[in-house]
């Protein structure tokens, strides 16, 4: 199990890689959301490399949360050095992040408000909101430049830095790339990648992961909905490796209330 | 010793060019802070009551005391605003905060008012300032 979600993990990442440098070709930073559909519509096998990036994407989230899960059950803190465990909790954040970034570059509905929001929540950092914003963001003034940076930029960083503890293991098997590589185009071949046209609409989801945040930040204030709360993990993560117990309650207790908000804001 | 003070010369030099392209960055940094002029925009359009002119960042419509623009960006986490004709009012589609065709605010987590925008009247059409 640990080997199949771990090899999981790095062989997915591989391939939303290798199809995001493909559909980097024709995607624009300028014109985000046109150049979204010029793939989706008039590049060869666009909408294909386009539901492929995606799926992988989604994937190496689902698959890195379910490898987490499965160290803290097996107690694989305890056995690594603390270095070790930080590199596997700081890739969480770090997917996230480069899946976020990835609804925002693409300016569609969904995309556009994602940006606003990010914004305005790094904004809500106090004494370091301003630089976080100029660093990640910016998106009222500069469009999705700096979101596309993050993406391109974090997705080397992590494929560099899961690489090279899984590479030093072993290399990835043709195997383990075959089986994921069927799953992730039976998956693009089903089903379109998400692309949400602007309308005039009353209601606007952010993407299925951030819904909880979504529904939470109606009743809290930004900063305590929309950066304290998410951190809570990993902080909790972290200490998993100092003060297990109390890290798994808090962890669980977190869980169960995200997930009530998760479906609080699915079911709007 | 000639070639001493060449070199002293160069170092010199160097360090100068240096500082001054230094100095040159932190200005272009600290004026990329400034804060930008407002973009102005021409509107021929004529208002009829009770009808919303709904553009990219704004809403212009005749209300009982004249014409008067909003501005479209949410003041609670930015997201772009939208008119409800349904409901006759503007609703923030992320989070659902409601506001009156004046912009006062009615519920959700924004809990102020949308931004009027400055509106200049004129022969020719409107000019609305973006800020």
């Amino acid at each position: 199990m640990t080997k199949w979600l771990s090899w999981g993990v790095t062989a997915t990442l591989l391939i939303a890689t290798l199809s995001g440098i493909i559909i980097s070709y024709p995607y624009h930073e300028e014109h985000p959301l046109i150049s979204t559909v010029g793939i989706e519509t008039v590049v060869p096998f666009g909408d294909f490399f386009r539901a492929l990036h995606y799926f992988s994407g989604q994937l190496t989230l689902l698959l890195l949360w379910m490898h987490t899960v499965e160290a803290l059950i097996k107690r694989r803190a305890q056995s690594r050095p603390w270095w070790s465990w930080s590199i596997l909790i700081l890739s969480l954040p770090a997917i996230l992040f480069i899946l976020f970034t990835g609804y925002v570059i693409r300016d569609d509905e969904t995309g556009f408000s994602a940006g606003r929001i990010a914004e305005h929540l790094a904004l809500s950092i106090p004494w370091v909101g301003k630089y976080m914003n100029h660093l990640f963001f910016l998106v009222s003034q500069d469009g999705v430049h700096r979101p596309w940076l993050i993406h391109v930029y974090l997705t080397g960083l992590v494929l560099g830095g899961t690489g090279l503890w899984h590479f030093r293991l072993r290399l990835l098997s043709l195997l383990d790339l075959g089986c994921w590589a069927t799953i992730c185009t039976a998956l693009s071949l089903v089903w379109p990648a998400s692309l949400v046209a602007p309308q005039e609409t009353t209601l606007v989801k952010g993407p299925w992961f951030f819904l909880g945040v979504q529904e939470l930040l109606r009743y809290l204030p930004p900063f305590w909905a929309g950066i304290a709360y998410p951190s809570l993990p990993v902080v909790c993560l972290f200490g998993y490796y100092w003060r297990p117990r109390l890290a798994t309650l808090s962890l669980l207790l977190w869980a169960l209330s995200y997930g009530i908000f998760l479906l609080m804001g699915a079911c709007r | 010793m000639i070639i001493k003070k060449q070199r002293r010369w160069f170092i010199k030099a160097l360090t100068g060019i240096w500082l001054g392209g230094l100095g040159a960055v932190g200005l272009i940094t600290a004026f990329s802070y400034l804060p930008r002029p407002p973009k102005k925009i021409f509107l021929k359009v004529k208002l009829v009551p009770n009808k919303v002119i709904v553009g990219p960042e704004y809403f212009l419509l005749l209300s009982a005391h004249g014409p008067i623009a909003l501005s479209r960006t949410c003041p609670h986490l930015g997201c772009t605003v939208n008119y409800d004709p349904e409901e006759n009012i503007f609703i923030c589609p992320c989070h659902q905060s409601r506001f009156t065709l004046l912009g006062r605010y009615i519920s959700g987590p924004a809990h102020k008012d949308l931004k009027p925008l400055k509106l200049k009247h004129t022969d020719a059409g409107f000019v609305l300032e973006i800020a």
